[in-house]
């Protein structure tokens, strides 16, 4: 619980971004609490006997793998010798490190294959493709190629769906939601469950 | 409670089984109807919990995949929409609680308790709440799995309302249904019981009819083939059976009755013919007085009957106008007077002899053609000191060797000092008389084994023919009262009692009947049982001591014998009861030098034999029968009775 209550303060303070004083004392204050954060946090050791809550990112690769269970994806995104699904994590993101631990998972009849991409390019082949945060800058080239090579794509940059991606992830609290795109996700060739869609925080068409 | 239940009507019965049995068959239809009913909902309820608990889980699988607590939430809230849903839970495979359902804050509790310990169920198992009572809430345990895999856990706890009401309603249902059942199976039985009962009752009416009225030409009027028209059948063949053995039993009756009267009609006849006969034959003239010429003694006789003025002289006028032989005999002095007839039998040419040498050859000639009928040495008659016998009947071989008959009575004279002086005899011919009884004792004779014979034949006939319908009769009202249904049976016992009490009665009748006609006992094992039988019988019926004194080892004696002392102490037995006023009859019987003897004595009143009047009058024809019965065996016959010192008969005779 005092980890959870860590964690939370964390995320407070991340994201409010509030601390008294000047903006320049401010800015090297918050640089100082943040650093002190970091290395506490890294370096404190799980409670014994508890298993340590999954990280933002350990919860968003879940996800990720999880909506291959509620997507149904365009032919051409399954590879067709042993039904394996491809997803890319596009970018330099903590996403990799969380997601890259599920390659090789079995999902249904598909086998799960995690595989750093780094240029549109080489998003050919995969099912799915999560586009990291620090790619903002070239979104809408990369949603467009992946609009074209019916590629289902998944981010946590803000208003990402609104931005033609498919999927975007979104904070609520201590919890991960998402919105979906549909029109998006309908141009891709791939079609997306009920159950899903109406665990979306937001539809859009 | 059993006798209770035996003794009520068999409509009543009739009723209260058709009310038991539909009251069972109900209780059982409505107990395998209720527990179907319950196995049936259980069944369904089952089946739609899991397919809810399915569904549940189906549609928050998404739900727990992206840990939306909320929408799974949302989704069992649309458990509201069935009212027996108590609670329901979702529960990960780490056995945390990912959502709930209450309907109401009272469920919170049971919730708590219900879900302990759910998370150690085993994938795949579907676990239901062994020990639930039949009202009890069921708590329905659902592992989701998908592809195997277990996904999450629902539990569904509901309530058994459903059940309660279904079972209320059923419960009326079945009431309503057993109480038209009730009323139907009522109606039907009052209406159909009227075919059982009503035969049963013109059956019962009729065994009562019979029995108070013993008129045994009724019959039950019923003609079905069922078993109480079999029953009725049966019965009247049985009346019918009755009725004809009772017939005959009359005209047996009648008919013995009608020749026991002829018989005694012809001993009537054939007695007052005897008499006839005697009297007629004793006023015809036994010698033509006018061609025989007197004979006067000494000069002094008068032909032609005139008188002479003697008195001697009229005497024997008087002698000869007298239908019989007279004798005057004075032995000292030798002189005789005898009349026509006595000379003409003494072999004298004259009644008035005093040639003592003629007298004593025609004496001597009439001794010796003598012989006394009851062997009495026939000199006796003659002894003119003694005269110890005053009457005598002798036989008389004449010279044309043809037998008569004579009746000799002597009466003394006596001098002044009481010596006999003379002697009287009057000998009357009663030959024709001793014909007529021979022809009487010959019929009577007939008559007897007539009569013994008619008694044998009948004492078969009746233990022929009746014995063997009665025994007949008798089978078959036992076939008929086995063959009857137990209730019938219980219903009819006294009646068919009755029956049997008839049918017993009326055999013990017949064979009192056969016994009296002809004692079986007498042919089989002789006149010693026979007596033996005959006192304890009289001794039981009448208020009299009648013994039996005989040797056990007494022999066997020839049928006719045996027969006839058996019916001479038959008659001298009854005749001592009817008339003597006894208390003590003895009969003894013995057999000494080869000579069987019969003795009946009582201690009765006793009478006169020689009485023309009263007891010796009254039993005269059985007397006659007793010695006629005795002579026709060899026998001889001997009444001794005197007037208040009762009366004893004896009949000896020789084995044959």
């Amino acid at each position: 619980m005092a980890m959870v209550q860590r964690t939370c303060g964390r995320s407070r303070f991340q994201r409010n971004g509030f601390l008294p004083g000047r903006p320049e004392s401010r800015w090297l204050t918050a640089v100082v609490i943040m650093a002190l954060a970091i290395f506490l946090l890294s370096s404190t050791p799980p409670c014994r006997g508890e298993t340590p809550p999954p990280g933002e990112y350990q919860v968003k690769a879940a996800y990720l793998v999880r909506f291959l269970k509620y997507v149904e994806l365009h032919g051409e995104a399954v590879a067709d010798k042993d039904s394996t699904i491809v997803i890319g994590i596009l970018g330099d993101s903590p996403m990799w490190s969380a997601a890259s631990p599920l390659d090789g998972t079995r999902l249904q009849n598909h086998v799960v294959r995690v595989r750093r991409v780094e240029e549109p390019e080489e998003m050919r082949g995969c099912g799915i493709v999560f586009i990291g945060a620090g790619e903002t800058g070239r979104l809408g080239q990369l949603v467009e190629f992946a609009g074209h090579n019916r590629i289902l794509t998944v981010s946590d940059i803000r208003r990402f769906v609104y931005a033609g991606g498919g999927i975007g992830f979104v904070n609520r609290g201590k919890h991960v939601r998402f919105e979906i795109n549909r029109t998006a996700v309908q141009a891709t060739g791939a079609r997306i469950s009920s159950d899903l869609l109406r665990l979306a925080d937001r539809i859009v068409e | 409670m059993t006798t209770k239940i035996r003794d009520l009507p068999i409509g009543l019965k009739m009723g209260l089984i058709v009310a038991l049995i539909i009251l069972s068959v109900s209780i059982l239809a409505m107990t395998v109807f209720f527990v179907h009913e319950i196995r049936s909902f259980q069944r369904s309820e089952r089946q739609y919990r899991q397919s809810m608990a399915r569904i549940i889980g189906r549609n928050t699988m998404a739900a727990i995949d992206f840990q939306d607590r909320d929408a799974a939430r949302t989704t069992l809230a649309a458990l509201a929409e069935d009212p027996h849903i108590m609670s329901a839970w979702i529960l990960l495979n780490s056995g945390e609680v990912f959502a709930t359902y209450v309907r109401s804050p009272g469920h919170g509790e049971l919730a708590t308790t219900s879900v302990a310990g759910l998370t150690m169920t085993a994938p795949g198992a579907v676990a239901e709440d062994k020990a639930w009572r039949l009202f009890a809430p069921i708590k329905t345990v659902y592992p989701f799995l998908v592809q195997g895999e277990k996904i999450s856990t629902v539990v569904l706890v509901s309530d058994t309302g459903e059940l309660r009401v279904r079972l209320l309603v059923y419960l009326g249902l079945s009431c309503s249904v057993v109480l038209l059942a009730g009323a139907i199976a009522y109606l039907i039985t009052t209406r159909l019981q009227r075919t059982i009962t009503g035969p049963l009752s013109a059956l019962v009416t009729t065994m009562e009819r019979v029995t108070a009225s013993r008129d045994y030409s009724l019959r039950v009027d019923y003609a079905a083939r069922d078993e109480i028209g079999l029953l009725a059948q049966g019965f009247n063949r049985m009346l019918q059976e009755v009725e004809h053995h009772g017939e005959q039993l009359v005209r047996y009756q009648d008919r013995l009755a009608d020749m026991i009267a002829l018989r005694t009609e012809e001993l009537h006849r054939a007695k007052e013919e005897a008499e006839h006969a005697v009297l007629r034959n004793g006023v015809q003239p036994a010698h033509d007085d006018t061609a025989a010429a007197v004979t006067m003694p000494q000069g002094k006789v008068h032909e032609g009957g005139e008188t002479c003025g003697n008195s001697l002289a009229r005497l024997y006028a008087l002698m000869n106008c007298i239908d019989a032989e007279v004798l005057f005999l004075e032995e000292e002095s030798g002189s005789m007077l005898a009349n026509r007839g006595a000379a003409l039998t003494l072999g004298l040419d004259r009644g008035l002899c005093l040639d003592q040498k003629a007298f004593a050859e025609g004496y001597e000639i009439y001794r010796g053609n003598a012989r006394s009928l009851h062997g009495v040495d026939s000199r006796h008659c003659f002894d003119l000191k003694g005269a110890r016998v005053r009457q005598m009947e002798v036989m008389l071989l004449g010279s044309d060797n043809i037998q008569h008959y004579q009746m000799i009575n002597s009466e003394p004279l006596r001098d002044e000092a009481g010596a006999t002086v003379e002697m009287v005899f009057v000998a009357r011919d009663i030959t024709t008389q001793k014909e007529a009884e021979e022809v009487m004792r010959h019929s009577a004779r007939r008559l007897l084994e007539s009569e013994e014979r008619l008694r044998m034949n009948l004492a078969a006939e009746l233990h022929d023919e009746v014995g063997r319908d009665l025994t007949a009769l008798h089978l078959n009202s036992e076939i008929i009262n086995n063959s009857m249904p137990d209730e019938l049976r219980e219903s009819l016992k006294e009646r068919i009692g009755i029956v049997h009490s008839l049918l017993d009665d009326l055999g013990g009748k017949i064979a009192n009947i056969i016994s009296e006609l002809r004692p079986p006992m007498l042919d089989d094992f002789g006149l010693r049982t026979a007596l033996k039988w005959l006192t304890g019988l009289e001794s039981m019926r009448h208020d009299v001591v009648v013994e039996l004194l005989v040797d056990t080892a007494f022999p066997r004696l020839a049928t006719a014998q045996e027969t006839a002392l058996y019916r001479i102490a038959q008659e001298a037995v009854t005749n001592a009861i009817k008339h003597s006023g006894a208390s003590t009859i003895t009969v003894e019987l013995g057999e000494s030098d080869g000579k069987v003897r019969l003795e009946v004595s009582d201690d009765g009143s006793g009478f006169d034999p020689y009485s023309p009047h009263g007891t010796a009058k009254r039993q005269s024809w059985g007397l006659v029968i007793m010695r006629e019965r005795a002579e026709a065996v060899g026998g001889t016959f001997t009444l001794e009775s005197i007037p208040g010192r009762g009366t004893r008969i004896v009949v000896e005779l020789g084995r044959e």
